[in-house]
C-alpha cells in the first residue's frame, strides 16, 4: 500500500455516525473496529483502554483478529509500542524492520504486516490506544492519519462520557433497591 | 425429574475456556443435563451500509466483515464439539451463534426468556476496564433472573 489517502469524507461520516448512534462503549467501538477495517481494507484493529494499576492494555473493542492471537497474553503498555502511551502515534510500517513490539512471533504467524497505533488522549492523558492492523506493508499518509488521530479524540470522549452514564446507572439501581421503610423512617426523624 | 437447562454463555476468552472445563467436569456425567451453548455477536451496522453515500470500497470491505464472522462460526462449532469430545451426547448439546444489536445481558435474557434454564455457567471477569465500563455481567444477571442457579466460574 503506498501513501494513498483511504479516509475521504464519506468514510469518515459512517464512521462517525456508528459513533454518535451506539448506545453503549462496547457497540460503538465494536462497530468503529468493523468499519474501519471495511473501510481501509486493512485486516483488523483494536480499541484499548489503557489500566493505570496494572499498565496493561485492555481490549475494549476488536475485529478481525483471531482467537489464538487476542489470547495470546497481558499487552503491556511498556513493552507493547510504548511511544504511543506518550501521546504520538506510532507508525510500524514493516514489522519485520521494527523492534517495538511485545509478541513478534505471534504477530508474524498472525499474518500481520504493519501496524498503526494511535494514542486516545483525554484532557491531555493517555488513556487507551487505536490499533489497526495490515496484512502487507503500510506507508500512511499524513492526512489519513490525522483523521484516525481525530477518531481517537472521539473514542476518548465517548470513554469518558459512557463511565459517567455508568455511574448514574448505578445510583438509580442502587436508589431502587432501597427499601420503603428505610425512607419513611427517615421522614419521621 | 426432568431435564435440567444448561446455558453456557461463550466469548472465546481464556476465562470461558475454565468455565466449559468447569460445565464438563461437573455436568457431562449427568444424564439429564443438556447444554446450550451461546454466543452473541454485535451484528454489523446495517444501517450504515445502506446508506447511499458509502463507498463501494466499504461495500466490498463488508464482506470481508461477513467471511470473519462466518470464521467465528467455525470456531464456536469445534468448541461445541469439544463438550461432546468430553462426554455430553451430541443431542444434548446446542450451539447458538447469533448476532445481537444490543447489550450480551440483553441477549442472554432474551434466550431465557424463551428457554427457561435452570443453571447458567459464567466466567468471572476480573476487575478490568471493561468492567469498568461496562459493569459486572453476572452481578447485573443475578439482579435480573429468579429462580435460575448461577455459577461464576473463577
Amino acid at each position: 500500500m503506498g501513501k494513498e489517502e483511504k479516509i475521504d469524507i464519506d468514510v469518515f461520516k459512517v464512521v462517525t455516525r456508528a459513533i454518535a448512534h451506539s448506545d453503549s462503549l462496547e457497540a460503538m467501538t465494536a462497530y468503529l473496529s468493523q468499519l474501519l477495517v471495511a473501510a481501509l481494507g486493512i485486516k483488523g484493529c483494536s480499541i484499548f483502554a489503557l489500566n493505570p494499576e496494572t499498565g496493561e492494555l485492555e481490549i475494549i473493542g476488536t475485529f478481525g483478529l483471531s482467537v489464538s492471537f487476542l489470547n495470546k497474553g497481558p499487552v503491556l503498555s511498556k513493552k507493547s509500542i510504548a511511544r504511543t502511551l506518550k501521546g504520538t502515534p506510532v507508525i510500524v510500517a514493516d514489522i519485520e524492520a521494527a523492534k517495538v513490539l511485545q509478541y513478534p512471533e505471534q504477530t508474524r504467524t498472525e499474518g500481520i504486516r504493519a501496524i498503526i497505533s494511535l494514542p486516545v488522549i483525554l484532557n491531555g492523558k493517555v488513556i487507551g490506544a487505536l490499533r489497526l492492523y495490515h496484512r502487507e506493508v503500510w506507508k500512511i499518509s499524513d492526512r489519513d492519519k490525522d483523521s484516525l488521530l481525530v477518531l481517537a479524540e472521539m473514542i476518548g470522549l465517548a470513554m469518558s462520557y459512557t463511565r459517567l452514564a455508568q455511574a448514574v446507572q448505578a445510583v438509580h439501581e442502587a436508589v431502587g433497591d432501597m427499601h420503603t421503610v428505610w425512607l419513611i423512617s427517615r421522614d419521621k426523624g | 425429574m426432568g431435564t435440567q437447562k444448561l446455558l453456557l454463555p461463550y466469548n472465546f476468552s481464556e476465562r470461558d475456556r475454565k468455565a466449559l472445563e468447569f460445565t464438563a467436569n461437573t455436568f457431562a456425567p449427568h444424564a439429564d443435563v443438556e447444554v446450550t451453548l451461546f454466543h452473541a455477536y454485535l451484528s454489523l451496522p446495517e444501517v450504515e451500509i445502506q446508506d447511499r453515500q458509502v463507498t463501494e470500497r466499504l461495500k466490498g470491505g463488508m464482506s470481508y466483515l461477513q467471511a470473519k464472522i462466518s470464521e467465528l462460526e467455525s470456531v464456536f462449532k469445534n468448541v461445541r464439539d469439544e463438550l461432546i469430545d468430553r462426554g455430553f451426547p451430541p443431542a444434548r448439546v446446542r450451539a447458538v451463534f447469533r448476532p445481537r444489536k444490543k447489550e450480551v445481558l440483553n441477549a442472554i435474557l432474551d434466550l431465557h426468556q424463551r428457554e427457561r434454564f435452570n443453571v447458567i455457567v459464567l466466567s468471572h471477569r476480573p476487575a478490568t476496564l471493561g468492567r469498568f465500563f461496562a459493569g459486572s455481567l453476572h452481578t447485573r444477571l443475578i439482579s435480573a433472573l429468579a429462580n435460575v442457579t448461577i455459577c461464576v466460574v473463577s
